[in-house]
Parts: C-alpha cells; sequence; structure tokens
C-alpha cells in the first residue's frame, strides 16, 4: 500500500493505493495523525484502492471523528463502495464516485 | 606431625651423651682410683719404714722404756715430722699381745688436735681390743706385707691403714707401725683429679654431638621442612620460584626431583588446560554444524498447499546426526517427500548427509523420477565417497490431481501406509543403500492414495530407540501405535510417534536422531498449519486468490477471511491455526481452525449492531464476514475452534 499526499491550501488529499488491509492500515493512521492542525479538510482518494478490510474502514472512522466530518471520500470504485455500503459507510460519509 | 625426626635425632643424641659422659666418667674413675690406693699405699709404707728405721735408731726397747721419757718425747717428735711430711694423719707403732690385744708404743698424728688425742689415749702402754685381727696385722705379726685393704672409722676419723711390720736388729718382726692416711684427703685427691679428666672430655664429647645436631638440622632437617612446605602449599597453577636448599648432596636431588616433578605436573595442567579449551571449541563448532545440518531440513511446510498435507520433525540427538529428510513441489505440480538416513555421526556424517541431499534434491527437481533418481544419485556419490559412507532414503512422489504415488526406495526402512482406515508396512522393493556399488537398480513402486489417506516415514533413531530396559522401540510397537489410533492428518501422525518414542526412552539418552515424516493426500483441498501472525495471512491471501483464478468474488472472500483470521490472531491466544481451502463447482470452502479460548462469533451477543461512531473501535468484522459469506458455521471440536466459511465463486 502507498500513501500520497496533495496539500491545496487547508485541504490535503491523501491518494491511499493498493491493499489497505489490517498490516497496511497503520500507515494510513500514521498519515492521518500527521496532519498539520490548520488543516481543515481531508479527501482520501481511493482511485487506486484494491481491498479494504475493517482495519481500512477504522481508520476511515478515525479520519471522520479528527476533521470532525470533513472528510470526502473520492473516486470509490465498485469493489471498495461494496464493502462500505456493508459497513453503512454510505450513509454517513460523503463519498464522491 | 607424630613424631620429628628432630626431636627423636635430640633425644638419641641426649642419652648417647648421657652414656658416653657416664662411661668416661667410670672409666676415669676406676683409673684414678687404683693410681691413687697405690700412691697412699706405697708413700704410707714408706712412711712407716721411715718411723721404723728412726725407732731402730734406738732400739724397741730403749723406747719402750718408761723411765726414758726424754728420749720418747725427742722420738714422738720426730715420727710427727715425718707424719706431717708424708701428709698422714696418723702413724703409730703397736705390739699385739696374745692374740687380739693391741699394746701401743706410741702414735702422733700430723693435726695438733688430733696428736694431743693420740698422745693422750694412744700413749705407751695403752692397750685396745682389736679383734679380729685384720689379713695385714696378721701378715705383720709374721713380718710380712699385705695388700688387704683397711679402711678403719673410729673416734679418730675414717683412715685407709697400710700396717707393716717392724724388725729389730735381728731381723725379728717386733711390734707393726701403722700408718693413716686421711680418707677424705684421699678422696678428694680422686675427685678432683676425676673433674680434672673428665670435665674437658665431657665438653669435648657435647662439642662434638652439638656439632653433628647442627650438621643434621641444617642439613637434613631444614631441607626436609622446605621440601616439605613447598608440597605443602604446592599450586599447579603458578609457576614456582625454585626450591631454596642449600645443600648439594641427597636433599639436593630431592629437592630437585620434587622441582623436575612440579614442573612437569604445571606442564601437564597447562596441556589440559589447552585440551580442554580446544574441546570445547571443537564442540561449539559441532553445535554450530548441528545447528546448520537441522538448518537444512524444512522446518515448516505452510507453504505446500497442492493437495496434500505435510508435516515432519526431527528430534536431534546430542551428537550431530545423518538423518535427513525433505518435501518440496516439483515443476510438474507434483509433490516429492523424502526422508534417509546416512551411516555414521559426526562431522563426517554429517558433511555425507548434506552432500547426499544436496544432490537428491537438484537431482529430483530435473528428473522427477524417483527410481532414476536415486540410481543415478547412486552413481554420483559413488564416484564421490572415498570414505565408503552410505545413505538410505525413500523417495515418493505423490500426483496430487490423481492421488498417484511413485516411490523408490534405497535401502530404508519401510514407511507405513494408512490407507483404508488400516495402518500397515508399505512392503517397497527393499533397494541397496546410495553409495555401496554401482549400478544400484532401484525400480520404482506406485500405489493410489485415496482422500485423506497418507504415510508415515521414519528412521532407525525411532525403532532404534532404546529404553532403560535396553528394549528396542520397534516396528511393531510402531504399527500398534498407528493401528490403535489412526491418524487423519499429518501433524497428528507425527506427534503422535514423537510423544510415543519419547515417553519409551524417558530416563535414557536419545542415541540417534528421531526423524519422522507423514504426509497425507487431500486432493483438491489445501491444508497448512498457521502462526497466529499477520504475516502468515499472506499464504491465505495466495492461496484463495490461486484457488479463484479472475473471479470477481475473490477479494471479498478473503476480506472475509481476513476479518476471521485477524479475530483469531488478535483475541483467541491460539498457539496454531489450521487452514484448509478447497474450491470446486463455484464453491470456494476456507476452514480456519484454531486452539484459542472459545468464541462463538456468530453468537448473539457478538453481531449485535453498533454504532458508527464506535466503529474506529472494532467490531465491523464479523459482520463483514456474515455479510460475505454465503455460509458460516461456528462449531467447536475437541477444544478448537472450527470456523467454515462457504463462498459463491
Amino acid at each position: 500500500m502507498a500513501v500520497q499526499k496533495i496539500t491545496n491550501g487547508t485541504e490535503v488529499t491523501l491518494k491511499v493505493d493498493g491493499w489497505l488491509d489490517t498490516q497496511a492500515s497503520p500507515e494510513l493512521e500514521k498519515a492521518v495523525s500527521e496532519l498539520e492542525s490548520n488543516v481543515e479538510s481531508l479527501v482520501l482518494d481511493l482511485e487506486k484502492l484494491e481491498y479494504i478490510s475493517s482495519a481500512g474502514l477504522r481508520q476511515i472512522v478515525a479520519a471522520h471523528k479528527k476533521m470532525n466530518g470533513k472528510l470526502t471520500l473520492r473516486h470509490v470504485q465498485p469493489d471498495i463502495m461494496s464493502v462500505l455500503s456493508m459497513a453503512g459507510f454510505d450513509k454517513r460519509l460523503h463519498i464522491e464516485a | 606431625m607424630k613424631h620429628s625426626i628432630q626431636k627423636e635425632i635430640t633425644v638419641v643424641l641426649a642419652l648417647e651423651l648421657i652414656a658416653v659422659i657416664a662411661a668416661c666418667a667410670l672409666v676415669t674413675y676406676r683409673n684414678f682410683y687404683s693410681s691413687a690406693l697405690k700412691t697412699s699405699r706405697d708413700d704410707s709404707r714408706n712412711a712407716a719404714k721411715a718411723a721404723g728405721t728412726i725407732i731402730s735408731e734406738y732400739g724397741l726397747d730403749t723406747v719402750t722404756d718408761p723411765e726414758n721419757k726424754e728420749l720418747y718425747g725427742k722420738i714422738r717428735r720426730r715420727l710427727r715430722a715425718i707424719c706431717k711430711a708424708f701428709e698422714l694423719d696418723y702413724l703409730y707403732i703397736y705390739t699385739i699381745e696374745g692374740n687380739d690385744e693391741c699394746h701401743y708404743i706410741m702414735a702422733v698424728a700430723s693435726k695438733d688436735e688430733n696428736d694431743r688425742i693420740a698422745a693422750e689415749r694412744l700413749g705407751l702402754g695403752t692397750v685396745r681390743d682389736c679383734h679380729p685381727l685384720h689379713a695385714q696385722e696378721q701378715a705383720a705379726i709374721k713380718g710380712e706385707i699385705s695388700d688387704e685393704l683397711l679402711i678403719l672409722r673410729n673416734e679418730f676419723g675414717g683412715d685407709m691403714t697400710w700396717i707393716v711390720p717392724f724388725f729389730d736388729n735381728n731381723g725379728k718382726a717386733r711390734a707393726l707401725i701403722g700408718a693413716d692416711d686421711a680418707l677424705y684427703l684421699y678422696n678428694a685427691g680422686i675427685t678432683r683429679h676425676f673433674f680434672v679428666a673428665l670435665i674437658p672430655i665431657s665438653l669435648l664429647i657435647f662439642i662434638a654431638h652439638m656439632v653433628l645436631f647442627f650438621i643434621i638440622h641444617r642439613r637434613i632437617v631444614t631441607p626436609v621442612k622446605t621440601i616439605a612446605n613447598r608440597m605443602r602449599t604446592f599450586d599447579p597453577s603458578h609457576e614456582e620460584e625454585p626450591l631454596q636448599v642449600n645443600s648439594q648432596d641427597e636433599m639436593r636431588s630431592i629437592a630437585e626431583a620434587f622441582e623436575k616433578m612440579s614442573r612437569d605436573i604445571h606442564l601437564y595442567i597447562e596441556n589440559i588446560a589447552s585440551i580442554t579449551s580446544e574441546r570445547e571449541q571443537s564442540r561449539a563448532q559441532l553445535d554450530v554444524a548441528r545447528k546448520i545440518q537441522y538448518g537444512m531440513v524444512p522446518a515448516s511446510f505452510s507453504e505446500n498447499r497442492n493437495g496434500v498435507d505435510v508435516s515432519a520433525l526431527m528430534q536431534p540427538a546430542k551428537e550431530v546426526g545423518g538423518d535427513f529428510y525433505d518435501a518440496f513441489t516439483l515443476e510438474n505440480g507434483n509433490y516429492c517427500a523424502m526422508i534417509g538416513d546416512v551411516s555414521g555421526k559426526g562431522v563426517g556424517g554429517a558433511l555425507f548427509m548434506a552432500l547426499t541431499k544436496s544432490i537428491l534434491r537438484d537431482r529430483m527437481k530435473q528428473i522427477m523420477d524417483p527410481a532414476a533418481v536415486l540410481n543415478k544419485v547412486n552413481d554420483d556419490l559413488c564416484t564421490q565417497n572415498p570414505e565408503g559412507m552410505f545413505a538410505t532414503v525413500f523417495v515418493l512422489v505423490i500426483d496430487p490431481k490423481t492421488g498417484v504415488v511413485t516411490y523408490a526406495n534405497a535401502g530404508h526402512n519401510a514407511p507405513l501406509l494408512i490407507s483404508g482406515g488400516e495402518v500397515s508396512f508399505l512392503n517397497p522393493e527393499p533397494g541397496i543403500a546410495l553409495g555401496l556399488f554401482e549400478d544400484a537398480g532401484i525400480r520404482n513402486g506406485e500405489l493410489v492414495l485415496k482422500k485423506g489417506e497418507g504415510f508415515l516415514l521414519y528412521t532407525d533413531g525411532v525403532t532404534e530407540a532404546v529404553n532403560t530396559e535396553k528394549a528396542f522401540y520397534g516396528a511393531e510397537r510402531l504399527l500398534s501405535l498407528l493401528k490403535n489410533n489412526t491418524p487423519k492428518e499429518s501433524s497428528a501422525a507425527v506427534n503422535s510417534v514423537k510423544n510415543s518414542v519419547e515417553e519409551f526412552f524417558t530416563g535414557c539418552d536419545q542415541f540417534d536422531d528421531i526423524t519422522v515424516l507423514s504426509l497425507f493426500y487431500r486432493s483438491g483441498e489445501t491444508v497448512c498449519e498457521l502462526k497466529p501472525a499477520l504475516e502468515d495471512f499472506r499464504i491465505v491471501k495466495q492461496t484463495v486468490t490461486e484457488k479463484c483464478p479472475g473471479s470477481s468474488g475473490a477479494k471479498k472472500a478473503l476480506l472475509a477471511c481476513e476479518e476471521a483470521f485477524v479475530n483469531i490472531v488478535s483475541y483467541s491466544g491460539a498457539s496454531y491455526i489450521k487452514f484448509s481451502c478447497s474450491a470446486g463447482g463455484g464453491i470456494l470452502t476456507v476452514t480456519l481452525k484454531d486452539n484459542g479460548m472459545r468464541f462463538d462469533p456468530f453468537a448473539a451477543e457478538n453481531t449485535a449492531e453498533k454504532d458508527f461512531e464506535s466503529f474506529d473501535k472494532g467490531g465491523m468484522g464479523i459482520s463483514l464476514i456474515k455479510q460475505i459469506a454465503d455460509k458460516a458455521e461456528w462449531r467447536s471440536e475437541e477444544g478448537n475452534n472450527v470456523l467454515t466459511l462457504t463462498f459463491k465463486i
């Protein structure tokens, strides 16, 4: 898995690629925790995310809490989308196709 | 020390000193005694004779005339002068009348007091009883002189008396003249002379003894003490100073002998120390050799997921042994397993084992036919085997698609076959151990395993394990062990044999490596034992991906598997996870079996709906499994949690 950070003013985009499984999730956790305090909104670009497990989902919830809801999931692929739906995330998160 | 030479020598020398001095004293005393006696006798007799001469001058009758007092006094003065001159005590003249009456004529003494008493009591005409007459008196009466000693002790003191006869002019013995030599003077003379002679002699003897004692002390006692001290404090771990023995005699040679012995001991100890350290070093190297050797056999078969279930165990003996096993997938998809035992132990055995195992693996991967490989390896070993070592090997190859097993034996113990619910010894052609003769002529055997059937391969470390009663474990015991409790999977077979053999030889040393390999045929099923660690999930991932090529459902199935796997790893405390996976007819079945805490993930309390806000604390996993899996079941089996997930793919 790889996490790439793009900063645009007070908005930060994290491109999360590959397999976000139990072993990889601490990397995302680290990236989120290292965000500067002036960041107002966070975008997770999941265009190249192939796989997500509950450990990855937990990090998304944690990021959602940290940003006080200012979290957007972008470019979510169908496979990932179905997992997010199973967990009920589609109802609570701002998801862009 | 009970006795001391020094004390003994001192006592002996002292006793000898006393004895020698006593002997000298005795001899000296005797000499002086006899010479003093002779002097006293001669002087006294001469005095008596001189007195006789004076009496003769006047004639005895004149002297005894009571009227002639003046002359009597004159003669008396003259006699007294003689008495003094000869240092006599008394000088007297008397006759013996009858048999024993002494009639004194005249008596004088040297000392005035004595002389006065003599004049009063032994004056002319004094008669005294002198019975019995002494031998000297008897002789003198006859005109003779006797040497018989006469000691008189009376009111006049103690004297040694010498008596001579007085002859008248006609030569007739008329009277007796007695001369008394004072005993105390005589004794004092002897004593004086005795000591004058004895003291220097004694002193000389004493000095001689002291010198002897000193020599003994210095030349014997002191060196012996020095050597004894050195022996007592001898410390073989230290180089010693040379012994300080100042002599060139036997003591020096004892000291030198001891020094040589100390040096030798010192040298031996150094040698022993260096030998010991060399031995430690070579033991350490042997340990390394053994680790390398055991590192050469596969430790786990978690990656062998090709329709076979394999487990193996090598329990090393103390020495570096020569057992080996190996199991791997061949290029054609078949699976190869082998077990072997090389002759000899130690480094030689280990090297030969390493060589044999490497060649076997290489050849097997190239040729893939057991008999052909054994024959080829035999030829290889025959040309590279100067020590004449050999190896017994059993090789089998199984086709996981069909269960067809091809095997070949090179002199190894017949394996056990677990087939059709029965356990029996496979009866392969015995073949011949590798490395002995060219043209081994080993041939393949063949059989077909059904699903759930398998083998147990072992080395003679199992059957020849010895218990406290010197009995062998034996093939029959092994057979009945598996018959009584027929294993259904490889790890159970291996563990059962291991425990049974270990129990058998409890209390004895393990002489040989105990090596067991078991293989079960699973058909399309993959079975492997995983460690409860996240990194082992990659095996599940790889297996599931392989079983569902090109399926879009594979990732979701994998997601469910991961959730289940992570739960076991994180919460159960299990020491292993047995993973099996089979795919066919559009259905993928995954079973995870763990020995952790009993936990039913699908029980009501574990599937309660959770709030989105608490999802970061976990709790989505089981929900995901239930949603993804087409069938998710949990059961408890012999204390294990068994989770079976079925997916349509």
